[in-house]
Parts: C-alpha cells; structure tokens; sequence
C-alpha cells in the first residue's frame, strides 16, 4: 500500500510538530548562536598564569624600557616602564606592536633554511642546524685552506659596542679577513664627527632633557628621531616647563607641525642656515667667547707650526654666510635667521640638533659640522641641556684575538672600499668596489641585522653588487629583503627571545648600557647568534678557535660587564631621575660579581648621570681642544680626496643632481618602519588611505605644484629618477614644499607576510645619490625625478 | 457488514502516519540527536578526586572543610586568579619522584612514567571551561560569596573516576555547560552553566545588580 501524497504531508506535519516538542530545534538555535562567538581564526590566548616580565625593546637603538604581560610563557602584552630612565613611561607604536613579530611564523625564519628559487624571490628549504652549519664550515675552511680568508666579508648592522657586534668583528679579525662592512647611518656621521671635532670615537650625547631651547635642524622627534619613548616623554616635559622646540624642516611633518615654530627650508641646505646663524652671533659677538677662546681650536685665524697663516672658522663665515646670500640659498627671509639668533641668544640651555627623519639616513659629515659648529660657538658641549661627547661605556675588553698564520697573511689584504676614519668600511662604498671590479673580491658575505636592500639609498646599486658575490649568508631571524638574497640562513633568536643588551641608547645624554635576559625561550629552532660564531669558531679550528675560548655568548657579555662594575655608576634606580646633573647614585653593587650581574639583568640599566666636575671638557684631538679646523681630516687629507682647505672646516656643500624636475624628498613615520626591523601589521593598520591604498604608495605634493604639472588627487603617475622608475599616486599636501615631492620609507618589501610584502614601493632603491668624501656616506637629498601621468 | 466509508479509511491512516511522524521525531531530538551533538573523549588518565579529598588516606592534602580541601589543589595565584585544573608542578609537590608510587594503582606508575619523567604537562579536558566571552571570578564567588564548590560543580570532587568528557561539535565547549539534560530541565544549582542559571542565582542570592551586562561579557 503506498502513502499518497495527503498522507506524506501528515507524515511531515506530525515530524514537524513532533520536532518542536523535542530540545532540538531550541539547543541547535542556541550552540549556533554560541558557534558565532567563537570564530576559530580569531586567536584567543590559552589561559594560564598572568605574570609580569621587565625587559628592555631593541627594535631601535632607543633603549626603553618596557614591560611584558605573559600568561604562562607567552607574552599578550608590551606597555612602557615608568620606572626606566630613558624612557619614563613613553613608548612607541612600533615597541607596542613587537609581540606580533615574534609569534608571526611568515614573518621569521623559524629554523635554518637554504635558498631554493632564485635570489631576491625568499624561496628557502628547511634544513637542520648541523646541515646549515656545516655547508658554512665546509666554506670557511675551504677559504682559509687556499689562504683566501680576505674573500669573506661581515656586513654588521648590531648596534656599536655591542657585544654580538664585538664578536663578529672579532671573528672577522682571527678568521684573517679586513672586511668589516657597516651601512653607514647618522650615527656613524655623528661618531665620525664626534672624532674629528672632538677626537672621541664613541657616540654623541644629546641633554635634551635639560635643554630649554630645542633647535631641530630636520630631527623628527615625533617620527622617531633618538628613540621614540624618551622624545615622546621628554615633548611633555619640554611643554610643562615651556621649553621651545624649534623645527626646521621643508615638510610640515607631525614633529614641525606640532613644533612652537617651524622654519620651512629648502631641503638640503641646513648647513647654510646653521652657518647664517652662527655668522649672526659671531658679529653681534653674542657667542660663547671664553668656550672659544679655551677650548676651541680654528675659530679665529691662525699661524700654523711653519708659519703660514691659515684663515679661521670666524673668516670663512663673515665671508661665505652674510645673510643675504644663505637666505638665497634656503629660501628663508634674512629676518628669520636673525630672529633664529636672537632667541638662541636668549635662551638659557639652547641645544642645536640634527638628522633627517628617524636618523637612520645619513647627512654629509661637514654638513653635521656646520650644524653642530652652532653648539661649539655656544660653548654648549659639556654642559647641562647641551651636547655630551661621550667614549661610550665602560665595558671591559676581551682579550686581543689570537692570529694565526693564516689569518696574518688574510689580514695583510687591503679592505675592500677602503676603511673609514671608525676603522669600518661603508657599505655603499663596498658594494661600488665590487661593482667596478672585474674579478670577484668576495667568496662569501655574512649578514648581521641589516637591511640595506630596503634602507640604503642607491639600494639598486647593492643588488647588483649582491650579484657578483658567490654565496650569502644571513643570519637575521627576521624574513627580510635583504635576507631574500642570501642563500643560507642561520637565524638568530629575536628580541626578547634572548640576551640582549645596547650599550648607549641613541642620543642618549649621559652614559648607559641596557641589559635584559631572555623573557621566554626560543619560540622557533633559532639560535643566539653570539653561540652561532662561538661554535663556528670553535670547528674551524686554529686561531678562530683560540680567540673564541669562551663557553657561551652569555659568559662574553659577563667579562664585558666587569668593567661596568668597576666604574662609578649604578645599577639601582633611584628616584631622582638619571638624567639629573651631580646627583649621588647608589651604586647597588654589591661586590660580589654573581650578585651585581643579578641585579644588573634585574634593573635591565646601568647608568651614570653626568657630573660637573668638568672631566667631560677633555678633548683628545690633536690641539686637545675642540676642532673646527679639523687636523685628523688634514692628515687624511690624500686618502679622502679632500680638495682645498675649507674641506676641513665645517661647510655647506650644495647637492643636486640636476637642475630639471622636481625633487624628491623622502620621509619616515613613528608608526611605520623603515629600518631592519620589520612592522607588526597593527601598524599597517594604523596607515592612512592617502599614504597606501592597497598595494598603491602616494607622494605628496604641493598642489600649486599639482596644478602647473596638470596632476590631480589620487593619480597614477611613473616617477623616473636616474637610477629607476617607480609608479606611485598622488596626495595633494598643504605641508609639502612647491617643487618638491615626498614619498614614505619602509614599503615594497621582497620580504615578510602578507601585511607587509608588496605593499607599495620602496623608495630607497631609485633614491639617487652621492658618496659622501668623509665617511663613505649615501648622500640622498639631491634626487631630482620627472613625473608621467599614467 | 458496515465497512468503513473511504473518507474515515485515509483519516485514519493519515492520523496513524502523523503519530509516525511525531514519533520519529521525538525519537530523533531526544535521543539521537543528544548521540549526534557531543563526541566523547576519555580523559587521557584517571584522577581518584575520592581518594586524593580523604585526608585518612593521602596525608598532605590540606583542609578541614571539603571546599579548604578542594582549593589545596585547585588554588588561587597570589594576585587573586584561579589556576584552575592543577598544573603538573602541582601534582609534583607530592609525585616528585617518577620512580617511586605513593600508591599501588597502576594508573599512577602510568602517571609518573609518561608526565612526571618526562615533565610534561597532562592534557586534561576542562569539564566547566566557559566561552572565551565570559568573565567569571571564582575568587568573587568562592571567598566573597562564601558558595561551595559543589554549587556550581556538583559531587565532581567525590568522584572516584573522571567521566567521560563529552565535546559539544558545534561549539566546541563541553556538555557541562548545557547540562546532561538535553532538555536543559534542572534539578540542582549544578547541573547547568547556562547565562540564566547565573542569572538565577545572582537573583536568589539578593544580587541582581551583578546581572548586567558587562559585569561578565567585558
């Protein structure tokens, strides 16, 4: 008998109604209802133990200091330390983000990878910690076994003095190779001015926290400048005791726009308004004239040993810089340099400060001369809210490394691009070295935390140089551009993954040297990269060997260390701020090594505050006074192709690369990186519509400018510098000079995920330049570009 | 003979076959479908609650009242959280050493063996974990509210062998929230975690105002 459709449909109502008399339709309506709460993609932390971890961020070279909520081992969190000298509570967006480029799997190399597609793709295999340090020994050993050692080369990129960076100098040393590469950023020109102007290889000191008077030639302290948690801290500070800040800068960036006054120069030429000023207070005779005339050599004409007269620093301005002709060179009205005088005149603590952006791009060293000559007439070195010429912290030296025969005869080579008055070689200068060379200079390149492809102006350069060297090794724990070329990577932990440590946070105005223990152990198969050259010294044998008798990267930092422990200063933080001038520490040491080297990971600083005994007014020039007339730059004279004698004084020098189009200037953002350290994609969040679109870049433009070249909001254009052609869109900018265009740092990565890679274009690359004669410098300014509307 | 006119014939059946339905259907959503909802899965060890609760018989566990004896393990951190299921260097405060049972049970050799050697932390399933959107404080009910631990948890720390955990496949949480009832029917403060049984209680317990909103979804 079958079931006529009348029936069926009884069949389906009785269901229907039975179902309802049933949990199932309330309980299924429910569990959806909690499903939609539950998305399992959305990453929720397991729950544990909440726990607090004090550390310090090395994401820059700022050293602030910050504190980590974990649950269990995995840290959730990074807020700022209050507690922490340098940084009272301030920190950036960039140090809050750092959480995300520890846990993010595609942004780093979680164990030891070998190239598999072609360079510059990031195709890697991965391999294990023995294969990857064997293919390196294998190399190495077959280098120093052909008595080639000088074919290898070490690009260092770990902040100066550090203790990783010793020991790659070091291995470089002992292993018999003179090339020691470094890219020369701001603080390798302000080390190098620091030497010739006051004979200190160490690095310069800025007491803005006792400044009243702020004048900023181009320093973006809003975008990053010295480190973004203690300028973020110090801005409060400066507006409650109404300290002036002074910025001088073409583009109206956040640090000009929030500036007491803004100075709209033409860029690149600072020096000339330095000078102008400088020739200002000179004839109002409103300089410092007892500074001068004890501590400052050059300043006034003078007669030399063999009795020539020579003109002094004092001439040169009364005759090069009248006002009239710097306001022709800047573009400024002559009563804006004698205003800027006269209220430097006025101000009880002036300090003069430099660097263009984060200041990781460098500036010409006479340039940073001229600008820093201002403090020197000023008599504002060595003083409180002045500049402190520092030797660096006292950290303990390792004993010499131990030279074997073969790294003698490696050693005896000369470097490659020449070696710079810090005893390194530039980067640009290296990669122009192996691009005229016709026969290959390098086997084999190690890469320490540096990423040039992405940051080095002229960066295109260093990509066809990268071509011409055999095999790269990286040792970076990060996925980035620079990485993308090498075809081996030994990657290092990241931070707060290890012992890390900054021996003088940039800028910082009196001597400290942060600390911290790793916070939790290696997420991925890394390695710490001071164990990494332990053991691969240890393998190749002989003088590598015994230079590195040492049984972990931990117990090198513990005899560096000593030396700290033997100084004056502390490892206790006390109440009154360290910044303070003549105040009395309390050490905190006990005496007991095990002890001190406790506390010093426990406070993660030691620190001393500046005193006023005058010991810092020792200058160990060749006059031993401060030089404007430089006698180191004289000696080196031939070497550095310097001309005529207004060379080795500080100097404006003009740079330009044409007369047509318009210039390009680029710029940095405190939210964006633009440096080796990648960005969490929080910050790409953070990045406005007119700055990235997708996978679209804007410049900015005046749009007076706009007009005369017929362009409109959100165009498609091809920017054409010498050295590239790059496609970008346009934002019409009020605050972007007329005849001027600027374009972000840090994007069109090679390297990273998805939130990063291929997002815009990269800027440095097309960026032309110039080298700079002293320190081997990039000289970016001076790019001129035509534009084509697409 | 009255034979049944054809109209009442297909009534009749049509009637018969609407029970079918409604049967089936009361069949499917009382009992099948509770079989269907949640996946099974044997906790990876047993935990004795009854014997590790008996002071007489496990000397170290601390407490004169039940709930003193319950939180010897199940503990708050210093700052007030509450650590839940006992990690293992809970455990390992008596089991310290893997070579040497306190006890006879196989079970515990199999404990010692496979976590305590090897310092790995057991994988237990949480019986009582709420969504991740709910705030709950156990410090605010345990030692505020003064409840038992039974309140909300029933005879689980008499319990001799854990049961069953039983997943629900939907949402991922487990059958304690809802209750073993598929029906969601109560007969005791612990047999549901449901929103409306905190609800219930805060109500009944003079506390209304802790039912707004953001008091737990933070």
């Amino acid at each position: 008998m079958g079931i006529n459709r009348r029936e069926f449909i009884k069949l389906v109502v009785g269901g229907v109604a039975g179902i309802h008399v049933t949990p199932l339709p309330w309980k299924l309506t429910d569990d959806i209802a909690i499903w939609t709460q539950n998305w399992p993609w959305v990453p929720v932390p397991e729950r544990g133990e909440f726990k607090e971890a004090k550390s310090i961020c090395t994401l820059c070279e700022g050293g602030c200091g910050i504190r980590l909520r974990l649950v269990d081992k995995r840290g959730v969190k990074i807020e700022s330390r209050e507690d922490f000298p340098v940084n009272h509570g301030g920190i950036c967006p960039l140090g809050m983000g750092g959480l995300q480029l520890l846990y993010n799997k595609d942004m780093r190399f979680t164990t030891p990878m070998k190239r598999v597609g072609p360079r510059g793709e990031g195709q890697f295999m991965d391999i294990s910690w023995d294969e990857a340090l064997d293919t390196l020994i294998q190399r190495l050993k077959g280098l120093r076994d052909e008595n080639k050692s000088h074919l290898l080369a070490a690009l260092d990129g770990l902040p100066w003095d550090s203790t990783e960076s010793v020991l790659v100098k070091r291995f470089l040393t002992a292993f018999g190779s003179p090339n020691y590469v470094r890219v020369v950023d701001q603080e390798s020109v302000d080390r190098t001015v620091n030497l010739i102007m006051h004979g200190i290889n160490g690095p310069m000191g800025f007491d803005l926290e006792n400044a009243d008077y702020v004048l900023s030639f181009g320093a973006g302290l809003l975008e990053g400048w010295g480190g973004s948690g203690r300028i973020l801290n110090l801005w409060g500070q400066w507006k409650t005791k109404k300290a002036k800040v002074v910025q001088v800068e073409s583009r109206a960036s956040n640090t000009a726009s929030k500036a007491d006054r803004w100075i709209a120069i033409r860029p690149g030429t600072e020096a000339a308004l330095a000078l102008g000023i400088a020739r200002e207070l000179v004839e109002r005779g409103r300089y410092n004239v007892d500074f001068t005339n004890e501590h400052v050599f050059g300043f006034g004409d003078f007669v030399d040993q063999e009795g020539r007269t020579h003109k002094g620093f004092r001439s040169l301005l009364m005759e090069a810089y009248k006002p009239e002709k710097v306001s022709q060179i800047t573009g400024l009205q002559v009563g804006d340099i004698k205003s800027i005088a006269s209220e430097l005149e006025a101000a009880k603590a002036p300090i003069i400060i430099w660097g263009r952006g984060k200041g990781e791009l460098p500036m010409g060293v006479h340039e940073t001369m001229a600008i820093h000559s201002l403090n020197v007439i000023l008599g504002r070195i060595g003083r409180p809210g002045g500049i402190m010429v520092k030797t660096g912290v006292p950290l303990s030296d390792l004993p010499p490394p131990v030279l074997d025969e073969r790294a003698s005869v490696g050693l005896k080579n000369a470097p490659i691009g020449g070696k710079g008055l810090l005893g390194c070689t530039s980067l640009y200068r290296f990669a122009k070295a192996l691009l005229e060379s016709k026969e290959p200079l390098v086997d084999t390149l190690m890469i320490f935390r540096s990423d040039p492809i992405q940051s080095m102006p002229s960066s295109i350069l260093l990509e066809k140089a990268l071509k011409k060297v055999p095999f790269i090794v990286s040792f970076s724990p990060f996925r980035d551009d620079t990485s993308c070329y090498a075809d081996l990577v030994l990657p290092d932990h990241a931070y707060l993954e290890k012992l890390q440590e900054l021996p003088a946070p940039k800028g910082l105005g009196y001597s400290a040297y942060c600390i911290s223990a790793p916070v939790f152990p290696a997420i991925y198969k890394t390695k710490a990269l001071g164990d990494t050259l332990i053991q691969v010294a240890h393998r190749l044998g002989g003088g590598p060997k015994e230079s590195f008798a040492f049984k972990g990267y931990e117990d090198v930092v513990k005899v560096r260390v000593k030396g700290l422990f033997e100084a004056k200063g502390s490892i206790k933080l006390g109440k009154e701020p360290a910044w303070k001038w003549g105040i009395n520490v309390d050490s905190g040491l006990s005496g007991d090594e095990k002890k001190d080297w406790e506390g010093l990971l426990k406070s993660n600083i030691w620190y001393m505050p500046n005193n006023t005994n005058g010991e810092h007014l020792i200058f160990p020039t060749e006059s031993k006074k401060v030089e404007l007339f430089s006698l180191l730059l004289k000696r080196n004279r031939e070497p550095l192709k310097l001309k005529g004698e207004e060379d080795l004084f500080p100097q404006y020098k003009p740079l330009e690369d044409g007369k047509e189009g318009l210039l390009l200037i680029p710029y940095e953002m405190a939210n964006w990186s633009s440096g080796w350290t990648p960005n969490p994609p929080y910050l790409t969040k953070t990045i406005f519509d007119n700055i990235l679109l997708k996978q679209d870049l804007f410049f900015e433009i005046n749009p007076r400018t706009a007009k005369e070249l017929g362009l409109k909001e959100n165009d498609y254009v091809e920017v054409n510098t010498k050295l590239g052609q790059i496609r970008m869109r346009v934002h019409l900018f009020e605050g972007a000079m007329p005849g001027v265009i600027y374009a972000p740092l840090g994007f069109g990565h090679i390297g990273y995920d998805e939130f990063i890679k291929g997002k815009g274009v990269n800027i440095s690359k097309v960026l032309w330049s110039q080298e700079d004669l002293v320190s081997g410098a990039p000289l970016w300014w001076g790019t001129k570009v035509k534009i084509t509307r697409v | 003979m009255q034979t049944i006119p054809e109209y009442l014939k297909s009534s009749w059946r049509g009637w018969v076959l609407f029970g079918v339905g409604f049967l089936g259907a009361l069949i499917v959503g009382w009992v099948i479908f509770p079989m269907v909802l949640y996946s099974q899965h044997p906790q990876p060890m047993n935990f004795n609650h009854a014997l590790h609760m008996d002071p007489e018989r496990v000397s170290g566990i601390e407490g004169d009242t039940e709930r003193e004896r319950c939180l010897y393990c199940h503990e708050f951190r210093d700052d007030g959280t509450f650590a839940g299921i006992p990690k293992l260097s809970k455990c390992t405060e008596c089991h310290e050493d893997p070579d040497s049972p306190l006890g006879q049970t196989p079970e515990e050799k199999e404990f010692l063996k496979r976590y305590v050697a090897n310092h790995q932390e057991i994988p237990w399933y949480s019986y009582y974990k709420q969504p991740d959107c709910v705030y709950f404080s156990h410090i605010a009910h345990v030692k505020m509210g003064n409840l038992e631990c039974k309140t909300c948890h029933g005879d689980h720390g008499s319990r001799k062998v854990l049961p069953v955990y039983q997943k629900n496949r939907i949402t991922g949480y487990s059958r304690n929230i809802w209750g073993y009832r598929i029906s969601g029917l109560k007969k005791n403060t612990w047999d549901r975690m449901k929103m409306d049984d905190c609800a219930e209680c805060h109500k009944d317990m003079g506390h209304e105002n802790n039912n707004s909103c953001f008091v737990c979804h933070k």
